[in-house]
């Protein structure tokens, strides 16, 4: 019935008894190596069984008769012998095979987590299902232990323990494109320019886990770029802790949306180094992580006893996830890093998070750097695009009715740039595809495509805005309302690079004026200067 | 303050959204619930739980009316929970309590109504109008002052308070029980809308009466279009900009009405705030829903 679970048990048996030899056991089994498999998931699942050794001093044929001659049948001979020790006297059996009484301890315990595991297992399966008396794994279960012995397996084959940071974040970096994730990915590439590796969970499926619940979930585990596989946290957790401690320099946490309270605490302890924990966004205040009340509208993260808290679908439990975040910050030992100084006050007011101190920096995650300026003719039609994804958040309804409105206003070209293309006949659209080699694309499609001036319309609090600085570097007029948080906030201390203006209608009144235009030629009237973009400075690692 | 309202046990869920609201702000208020109809054998054990939550529970069966099983037949549900509160609101008055309050069933507190008890300090009558500024267009005109108002009366008796220990207080509960007893219809022909066009006579009986048109009160569907809703930013609700949200009143909310009148005067997105209004008060019935009370009649014979 727990056929699979039992060898889970006697896999972290064998592995906590350091009676498995891995070396030996490839050496002696070339099919094992070039099928690349985890060695002792495949003497547990059919190595014991075909007479394969464990390793050099254990005769599993010869052990195996010796018993049988008076017992019942054993299963795997090995783990008969470890919980057996005192029972079978076998001078064929070398003295490496013995056990201590502290690794029997171990064992014992070992058997419990297994075992409790299954009673958990049970109960919450007859508690589903009374039809169900007699629970069995189902075929989800068992390919869920596969894959996180497999993918251990690749891990430590990788990293072969070097030394590595460990990044977590939302969703898997390698696949989906965004803000975030285009930090990781230039954090990664700083990173493996060290002797460092860089390792990367992140929760699958994403966004499933409320903070505050305590369960362990399935993580999608990166190295170095690569695809390791899905295992499932506890088991990937009991490898950090137990087995590469010593290997991890420092925890980065990008976001924690998907993970459990459980889980993070046990991530916040690991590593020499004292743990990094970003705020890309609001998600520690509540769970709309960009506070948009509903999915509607920016809602300034009220306190939670508000109106708007109390008639918000995020507002019902946003008491007990800002508690769980209040308690990890209050008893973990984390350094804060906030993309702008516009975050870490925004971040501040709305948390209140000030009754323990913590210690935070601001680290920008891209800096830009003059460069050359090109030649500029006065123009009378221009560019105008809207850089990034088309969600509400980002302003798209208002580019939908602006490039309507002006769709035949012959002064204006409209482009939209985005990793999603769309089709319509009021503006062009641009594929952009971000590359590893290419994190900054956005800059060199609106360079090509000549564009003059780009809506950063977000209506929520952008916390940095890769866009934003990708548009500045290539020598963009930018047009933003006073909502767009790090946008609005750095446009003040250089009104030159663009406008700040109030609603959609004063937006409208920018084009029919044609004030835009003259605000373009005005930016660029010495030559239209582009900027090189300087990637995150991973100095804040060390 | 005593708070009560009127129903048959289709509305507990209502009712039960009303009391939770009303005491989260008001944990020291009674609030009584005045239930016209019976429980059937068997549901008793999944009522006893809801019905615990109300500080008292009366039923109509305990009401003592001449007549009483003779004139409960004369009435549809609506117009029995509407004319019920003429007398329970006399019995409270006679047992001899000061400051009353009725508050409808499909009604949800958002901020405190501690204004309304000071109010009863100095009146003795308080009521609020479906319209508190004029319409000036065409349309508003005649939905709602014509169709609405001039026929379904000039106050929303979704709301009412007295003061039963002033004189004035006690002789409007005396009147309006006479009147509710006798012609609490909706027979338009007749000029007769439940108990509201009954109280347009109210500014004309009684002097110490103060009509609250703060437009936070008493917010709905039908008077969305001369109130503006808007979040300030540490997420209180206002009206015009200026009066918090006291109350709500869900008004049409089981026939669709009050969603399609929303539609019609903001379109298909309704504005934000009634918008999050109608999606939470939807989550809340949710969760303050009896499955037992779903698809059950009406336990008293009708007319």
């Amino acid at each position: 019935m727990f056929k699979f679970l039992r060898k889970i048990k006697e896999y972290l048996i064998l592995k906590r008894s350091g009676l498995f030899d891995e070396e030996y056991y490839c050496l002696q089994n070339p099919d094992v190596r070039q099928a690349d498999v985890d060695p002792l998931w495949h003497f547990v699942s059919v190595g014991w069984k075909e007479g394969r050794n464990p390793n050099a001093n254990f005769d599993l044929v010869n052990y195996s008769l010796s018993v049988l001659a008076s017992q019942e049948p054993i299963g795997n001979p090995l783990i008969y012998h470890i919980k057996n020790p005192l029972k079978i006297k076998d001078s064929r059996l070398n003295e490496s095979c013995s056990q201590s009484s502290t690794d029997q301890l171990e064992i014992v315990m070992v058997e419990e987590k297994v075992d409790n595991c299954v009673e958990l297992e049970n109960e919450s399966r007859s508690q589903l299902s009374e039809a169900q008396p007699d629970p069995i794994l189902n075929s989800d279960e068992l390919s869920e232990f596969v894959d996180s012995a497999k993918t251990l397996y690749s891990l430590k084959e990788h990293l072969k323990e070097a030394e590595f940071y460990l990044s977590i974040s939302h969703d898997n970096y390698t696949k989906v494109v965004g803000g975030v994730q285009n930090v990781i990915r230039m954090e990664e590439s700083e990173i493996l320019k060290t002797n460092y590796h860089y390792v990367h969970i992140s929760p699958d499926p994403p966004q499933k886990k409320k903070i505050y619940e305590t369960t362990f979930g399935d993580w999608w585990v990166v190295c170095d770029g690569k695809d390791m596989g899905l295992a499932h946290s506890e088991i990937i957790l009991e490898w950090l802790e137990k087995e590469s401690l010593s290997s991890i320099r420092r925890v980065i946490m990008h976001h924690t949306l998907g993970f459990g309270v459980a889980e993070i605490e046990r991530l916040a302890k690991l590593g020499y180094l004292t743990p990094i924990f970003w705020i890309h966004d609001y998600y520690s205040a509540c769970r709309s992580y960009h506070l948009r009340r509903n999915d509607r509208a920016y809602c300034f993260g009220p306190d939670i006893s508000s109106n708007s808290c109390q008639i918000c679908r995020y507002g019902e439990d946003r008491k007990l996830h800002m508690a769980t975040f209040k308690k990890i910050f209050a008893q973990q030992n984390l350094q804060f890093c906030f993309p702008s100084n516009f975050t870490k006050d925004n971040w501040e007011r709305i948390t209140l998070f000030n009754n323990f101190s913590l210690e935070s920096k601001v680290v920008p995650l891209v800096e830009l750097k003059e460069d050359k300026v090109q030649p500029w003719e006065k123009k009378d039609k221009i560019n105008v695009a809207f850089p990034g994804y088309p969600y509400a958040q980002k302003g798209w309804d208002s580019w939908l009715n602006l490039t309507q409105r002006f769709k035949e206003d012959d002064r204006y070209n409209f482009f939209h740039l985005s990793y999603i293309s769309d089709q319509s006949e009021n503006y062009r659209s641009i594929d952009v595809r971000y590359t590893p080699d290419n994190p900054h694309v956005m800059k060199e499609k609106l360079v090509i495509y000549d564009i003059d001036a780009v809506l950063i319309w977000s209506v929520v609090p952008e916390t940095f805005s890769l866009t934003y600085y990708e548009s500045l570097a290539a020598g963009c007029f930018i047009v933003s309302n006073p909502l767009s948080g790090n946008v609005a906030k750095t446009l003040s201390f250089s009104p030159s690079d663009g406008m700040v203006i109030d609603s959609e209608s004063e937006l409208m009144n920018l084009l029919t004026s044609g004030k835009l235009i003259d605000l373009v030629n005005l930016k660029n009237h010495e030559g239209k200067k582009n900027y090189l973009i300087q990637n995150l400075d991973v100095g804040y690692l060390e | 303050m005593i708070v009560f309202t009127s129903i048959g046990l289709n509305y507990l869920p209502k009712a039960r959204i009303l009391n939770n609201t009303l005491k989260k702000l008001h944990p020291n208020w009674e609030v009584h619930l005045l239930v016209s109809d019976r429980i059937d054998y068997g549901l008793e054990k999944y009522l006893l739980e809801p019905l615990q939550e109300f500080d008292k529970v009366f039923f109509l069966d305990d009401l003592d009316l001449p007549d009483k099983y003779e004139w409960i037949r004369k009435h549809n549900i609506v117009e029995l929970c509407t004319a019920v509160k003429g007398p329970y609101l006399r019995k409270l008055v006679l047992d001899g309590e000061e400051k009353i309050m009725y508050i409808d069933p499909d009604i949800a507190v958002i901020n405190e109504l501690s204004p309304l008890e000071s109010l009863l300090d100095n009146y003795s009558i308080l009521l609020t109008p479906h319209l508190v500024t004029p319409p000036t267009k065409t349309k508003p005109i005649v939905d709602n002052e014509i169709a609405g108002c001039m026929r379904h009366g000039i106050f929303n008796l979704g709301f009412l308070a007295i003061n039963g220990k002033q004189e004035q207080g006690k002789e409007f509960a005396e009147w309006w029980n006479n009147r509710l007893i006798d012609y609490c219809y909706a027979d338009y022909e007749k000029g007769l809308f439940t108990d509201q066009k009954w109280c347009d006579f109210v500014p004309a009986y009684f002097s110490n009466l103060k009509i609250v048109n703060d437009p936070g009160y008493n917010v709905a569907s039908w008077n969305l279009d001369c109130r503006t809703l808007s979040y300030s930013e540490n997420g209180q609700i206002l009206v015009n900009s200026e009066f918090p949200l006291r109350f709500y009143h869900f008004t049409g909310y089981d026939s669709g009405a009050g969603l399609s009148v929303m539609k019609t005067h903001f379109g298909e997105k309704s504005g934000d705030v009634p918008m999050d209004l109608w999606e939470w008060y939807e989550r809340m019935l949710d969760k303050y829903s009896i499955d037992e009370l779903s698809g059950r009649k009406w336990n008293f014979p009708s007319n």
